[in-house]
């Protein structure tokens, strides 16, 4: 005898999301995107010792250096996973068996979404720990204050630039299209839109995503003391970053999320 | 939830700018009944279907699962229902059995119901052997029994079918056709809509049509009244040397006997009326000498829907 129980919007929320970080552990693209974050932080740990130099001589310096490449694993995330998060359903036509079942688009939706997240912003506590190790190991502490709104700061970039690539996600018909136009938004056409706000207006740039996205490796004071010397442009506030980072990612999360629950097969 | 209507069409119409797919369709679907959805390619089937299963929205009109309307409530409407639109993909990084406890889970079933009508279900459609292998190497025709599968999960009393034979090699059909026969045969409070433009599937799965061209409903009956529902039969007389004019004229000669042709080095008699005049034209027929060895009648399910078809133009 069949036994039901409640198919409730949560339950079946997290149905999807566990199935959304199956799909991916089960995937080639994980394995690239680890190894990529892990080739990155071994040239970060290399690279200065063997020029003959170190990572620096104190903690604040150590993270630094690793900091100042962190911004872009989650726009390599983004691309990788989020940006074929809901576009794969229609194009593999998976959709054919999950929307014609008793589920609601939302369900599914904030399921993909959540589970892609989880996974990334694994992966980068997964980077964050390591660096905590290295910054033990050479300059003998963590920063832990520092530590850790950088980590909450990259977690929320994370969640802007997955809402991002949900928008491409939804509107393009092919994953490797929806793939590109993630990465070229958030690396090049966001970048010129500030350097144009900048260049024109002469005003702070603190709402675009990627000043915001500064304010990963910015908020160490050592590396604000550093780049004095060359900053023509202020230090962006922590404060604000997360308040653009926050606003970037609800407003694509919810026109990816309209544009999902209207997409048609 | 289960209605005795289980499936209920109304005025249904999708527009595609200026195409109309579906053209004000009324239709309602007789419970515990098997039914194929027939008509050419284009007619609006698989649109219908799609608006059913809320994968697409209606233009305007109603369509109602078990009393439920699926454009307010999708989420109760297709509670119940298993269904196979086109030729679905599964997930090729999972196995059939983990691709029916994802389903299950989706539908609100215990893991222990899962765990028992899996094995049952990939039984049924011959999966039980694949069971625990990715389905990313699996063919079209294994995925499509996969399909059916899914759609047994959770003891449906709806099933829609969109072309579940669509695309198949003639082994993979025949495959697909044994497990719905099967199907049909061994479940008693079980309603299922096939949609299909392949007639002989129909008659062979069937036992209610619904024939629809240009979105709009033909003829919806049983397929017994559906066969008898032609004004002719169409009978294919086999002889010996190629038919002449002077005998073709004697066979049109021949009681109820609507029109004669020839047809390669046949004779093709459109014939009226039931059993019994085609007793009497048996009859009749072997004793006019034109040389007749052997008489067939085509599928009067095909006569009637290439007359209605060509009415409906």
């Amino acid at each position: 005898m069949m036994i039901r129980i409640e198919a409730d919007d949560f339950r079946q929320t997290y149905v999807v999301a566990k199935n959304e970080i199956r799909k991916f552990v089960r995937g080639k693209k994980l394995a690239i995107y680890v190894a990529l974050v892990a080739a990155i932080f071994a040239l970060i740990t290399i690279l200065p010792y063997a020029l003959g130099g170190g990572l620096g001589d104190t903690p604040g310096k150590v993270v630094s250096a690793y900091f100042m490449f962190a911004s872009f694993l989650p726009v390599l995330a983004a691309t990788l996973f989020a940006s074929s998060v809901y576009v794969s359903e229609f194009e593999e036509r998976t959709a054919l068996i999950l929307f014609t079942r008793p589920v609601k688009k939302t369900s599914v939706f904030i399921g993909k979404f959540i589970g892609c997240l989880v996974l990334e912003i694994l992966v980068i506590i997964g980077f964050y720990v390591a660096v905590a190790m290295a910054a033990l190991a050479a300059a003998g502490s963590i920063p832990v204050g520092i530590f850790g709104s950088s980590l909450g700061l990259i977690c929320l970039y994370m969640f802007a630039t997955s809402g991002v690539a949900a928008v491409f996600s939804t509107m393009m018909r092919k994953s490797g299209t929806a793939a590109i136009m993630t990465f070229l938004t958030i690396l090049m056409f966001v970048t010129i839109f500030t350097q144009i706000i900048q260049a024109s207006t002469g005003a702070d740039t603190w709402f675009m995503l990627d000043t915001a996205a500064e304010a990963i490796v910015s908020c160490v004071p050592e590396y604000r003391e550093m780049m004095s010397e060359f900053a023509t442009v202020a230090a962006p506030d922590v404060g604000k970053a997360a308040a653009a980072m926050i606003g970037w990612g609800a407003a694509s999360t919810a026109l990816s999320w309209i544009m999902f629950t209207r997409k048609e097969l | 939830m289960s209605s005795d209507v289980p499936i209920e069409i109304v005025g249904l119409r999708k527009e595609y700018g200026a195409f109309v797919a579906v053209n004000n369709l009324d239709l309602s679907i007789k419970k515990n009944s098997f039914t194929g959805f027939l008509g050419p390619n284009g007619a609006g089937k698989s649109t219908t279907l799609k608006i059913l299963t809320h994968l697409i929205a209606a233009s305007a009109g109603r369509a109602y699962i078990n009393g439920v309307d699926v454009a307010s409530d999708p989420k109760n409407a297709l509670t119940g229902v298993g269904t196979v639109v086109e030729t679905p993909e599964f997930y090729s990084y999972l196995t059939p059995r983990e691709t029916l406890r994802y389903i299950g889970e989706i539908i609100g079933l215990t893991s222990e119901s899962i765990s028992s009508d899996t094995d049952a279900i990939l039984e049924k459609v011959k999966m039980a052997e694949w069971a625990d292998k990715r389905i990313g190497t699996f063919s079209k025709g294994m995925r499509q029994r996969i399909a059916i599968g899914q759609s047994l999960l959770g003891d449906p009393n709806l099933i829609i079918l969109d072309e579940p034979t669509s695309g198949l090699d003639p082994r993979g059909m025949a495959e697909t056709r044994e497990i719905l026969k099967n199907l049909r045969n061994d479940s008693h409070d079980l309603t299922v809509v096939m949609s299909s433009h392949l007639l002989n599937e129909v008659g062979d799965l069937c036992d209610r049509v619904a024939l629809i061209n240009h979105g709009t409903l033909l003829i919806h009956d049983d397929i017994d009244a559906l066969s008898k529902a032609g004004d002719a039969r169409r009978l294919t007389v086999k002889v010996a040397s190629p038919p002449t004019k002077e005998s073709m004229d004697r066979v049109a000669a021949l009681d109820n006997v609507k029109s004669v042709e020839r047809y390669g080095n046949d004779m093709e008699v459109h014939l009226t009326g039931g059993m019994d005049a085609r007793v009497r034209f048996m009859g009749d027929l072997a004793g006019l000498g034109v040389g007749a060895y052997s008489v067939y009648e085509e599928d009067s399910l095909e006569t009637t829907y290439l007359s209605l078809i060509k009415e409906s133009r």
